[in-house]
């Protein structure tokens, strides 16, 4: 019955479980209690009843805390700055010249107009709005608002865009222009979203490996209207210094704010941009594969062992992808020695197989550890993984250069973006062994695609 | 759990909170969604909703059990949220794969847990609260806010589907 499966359902559970461990998690700090509102606080009422110095303190902290959705976040030594969300301004809206109150309440909008405050203009959103991010420029003869949905346990939140249109209130679209633009959005330390000082809305794509830093790149964007909407244009990149600056700016002259790298010496050509797909077949010229079950058919999916069959050049070839249904990496790689590979995607154990392709048909690859422990092949994880070097987890990371070389960089614990990278050979054109060829010390931003020696 | 009853959350009781149950927690939220990082954005996620709650939630004691619901539910957020964030992730040369520490466990282990992935979220969960966290099916009905027939009745078709993923190994 269930009872085995249970017990190792219960084995597999903790063991995956206690790879977390205290010393894993990152510095944060647990979030403070929501404040008691101030109306509820015995002090603050008597203080404002003692002394009228108070009633000029009172409004500025009651709009903190009304400005609200204070959602605490993770705190590091220079976190990505929030942007400041209301939930009233004072605008001109219908371009009249004077000024109209918005405020957003639950799901709703509302403008109540200086021309006619009896008659105030609604709109309902389907998701709650925490709030207003700030009145731009959208091409309407008011100016438009920009709201923000309610974040309260997401990751982030687009922004809405509204303005007055024939009498009422209707939704802007953003349209984007070119594949380098971002969105009105806010996802804290990867997204940040502002109004200029003249009014324009933009958007800043932060660079993930900088998070924490006081100085930051960004990728701009700004969004100018065009035949209705808001058409998104790339500006460049921009510094940041999050304590000093509340919003990014154009760079001065010789500064980037960006993570170095340093030259790329004598590295390969190391860009981790190759497109591809895996398949259960691939057919190419002379090279016709599929993935196809091997005998004996078993009942488990994972006993069930696949075999990679098919033509190379004309020549017939078979040999193992794996188990649980593996799936085939649609191209040839390099492996050094003038030996092409073909790469097996085994789910079972969540690697690469890698297969060399010799006179004598398809031969499976042992890979060597490069940490001189036990578990080479767990290196040839495509993507990411948690890899052991001496006792400890490691980020690391196996990929595909544009010249068709696997490569694994493993973080070395000397700050943010160093890597310790390995090409994957045979030694020999006849090895049937993997050999991890240390390229030294590498530094590399995957948000700009730079890479180097390290500066 | 050193939290008095009677009195809504204090700095002190939810600092304590997170001292004694962030570990556990975060380790919840990676079994249900497999990267570390997003597990721990997870439950920072979790006790701020509880310190934003701080003033309705009167009842301290019920603190720990709001908050692995709040994990369970954030969990399941994240993975329909997750497509949409790595629109914004930079590219990915091969396959947008999650970080994944299951490679350095046992192979034994590695195959259960990729019979997971294939349940149904809520099969998981349940799977994952009876399993792991040893809650009673009531504290499991309790979290997933689904009756005590059907964390039954779930946690039964996830062990069967499991035997039927993991093939004649039962036999």
């Amino acid at each position: 019955m269930s009872t085995q499966i249970e017990d190792r359902l219960t084995a597999a559970l903790h063991a995956r479980a206690e790879l977390v461990q205290p010393e894993d998690l990152g510095h944060h700090i647990p979030p403070q209690p929501a404040p008691t509102p101030l109306w509820r606080r015995p002090a603050v009422v008597a203080l404002v009843a003692a002394a009228a110095v108070v009633a000029v303190a009172v409004p500025v902290v009651l709009r903190s805390d009304h400005s609200g959705h204070q959602h605490p976040q993770p705190v590091d030594h220079a976190p990505t700055p929030i942007p400041k969300i209301k939930h009233r301004l004072t605008g001109d809206v219908d371009g009249d010249g004077k000024p109209d109150q918005i405020r957003v309440s639950g799901h709703t909008l509302t403008v109540t107009l200086a021309a006619d405050p009896s008659h105030p203009l609604t709109k309902s959103d389907d998701k709650d709005l925490a709030g207003l991010a700030g009145l731009g420029d959208v091409g309407t003869p008011g100016l438009g608002i920009l709201t923000v949905e309610d974040s309260a346990g997401k990751v982030g939140v687009n922004w809405g865009i509204v303005a007055l249109r024939h009498g009422k209130l209707r939704t802007m679209a953003q349209v984007g222009s070119d594949s380098a633009s971002g969105s009105l959005a806010s996802y804290p330390g990867i997204v940040f979203s502002w109004v200029s000082s003249g009014g324009v809305p933009m958007s800043g794509a932060l660079d993930p490996m900088q998070d924490g830093q006081r100085r930051r790149a960004v990728k701009v964007t700004r969004f100018l209207p065009r035949h209705g909407d808001l058409a998104s244009s790339y500006v460049g990149r921009w510094c940041w210094d999050v304590v000093t600056q509340k919003v990014p700016a154009p760079c001065p002259q010789g500064v980037t704010d960006a993570f170095d790298p340093g030259t790329h010496g004598s590295l390969p050509n190391l860009a981790r941009t190759r497109g591809g797909d895996y398949g259960d077949s691939w057919a190419s010229g002379s090279t016709d594969l599929r993935i196809a079950k091997a005998r004996p058919h078993v009942k488990s999916l994972f006993k069930q062992l696949y075999n990679v069959v098919g033509t190379i050049d004309g020549q017939q070839v078979s040999g193992p992808a794996g188990y649980a249904d593996p799936s085939l990496w649609q191209s040839f790689i390099d492996l050094g020695h003038g030996v092409r590979g073909l790469a097996t995607n085994d789910v079972s154990k969540s690697t690469w197989n890698l297969l060399a392709v010799t006179s004598n048909g398809l031969v499976p690859l042992a890979a060597d550890d490069p940490s001189n422990g036990a578990n080479g092949a767990n290196y040839l994880h495509p993507g990411t993984m948690a890899a052991p070097v001496e006792g400890k987890l490691h980020r690391s990371d196996t990929w595909l250069g544009p010249d068709d070389q696997v490569f694994t960089r493993v973080e070395n614990g000397d700050g943010a973006g160093h890597y310790r990278v390995y090409d994957w050979q045979v030694s020999d054109s006849s090895s049937t062994t993997l050999t991890p060829v240390d390229l030294g010390e590498v530094c590399m931003d995957d948000f700009q695609a730079t890479y180097g020696t390290c500066s | 759990m050193p939290v008095t009853t009677g009195h809504s959350l204090t700095d002190l009781n939810l600092g304590e909170l997170y001292a004694a149950h962030r570990l556990s927690l975060v380790r919840l939220a990676v079994l249900l969604v497999d990267d570390r990082a997003s597990a721990e954005d997870v439950v920072q996620d979790a006790f701020a909703g509880l310190a934003s709650s701080g003033t309705r939630l009167r009842d301290p004691d019920k603190a720990l059990a709001y908050l692995r619901r709040a994990v369970v539910n954030r969990a399941r957020s994240a993975l329909r949220r997750r497509r949409t964030a790595r629109g914004y992730a930079p590219p990915r040369s091969i396959e947008a794969a999650r970080p994944d520490e299951r490679a350095v466990l046992a192979e034994e282990h590695r195959e259960i847990l990729a019979a997971l992935d294939r349940l149904a979220p809520r099969q998981r969960e349940v799977v994952v609260l009876r399993y792991w966290s040893g809650l009673s099916e009531s504290e499991i009905s309790e979290t997933l806010g689904i009756s005590r027939g059907a964390v039954k009745s779930t946690a039964s078709r996830a062990l069967d589907h499991l035997e039927t993923i993991m093939g004649g190994e039962q036999a």
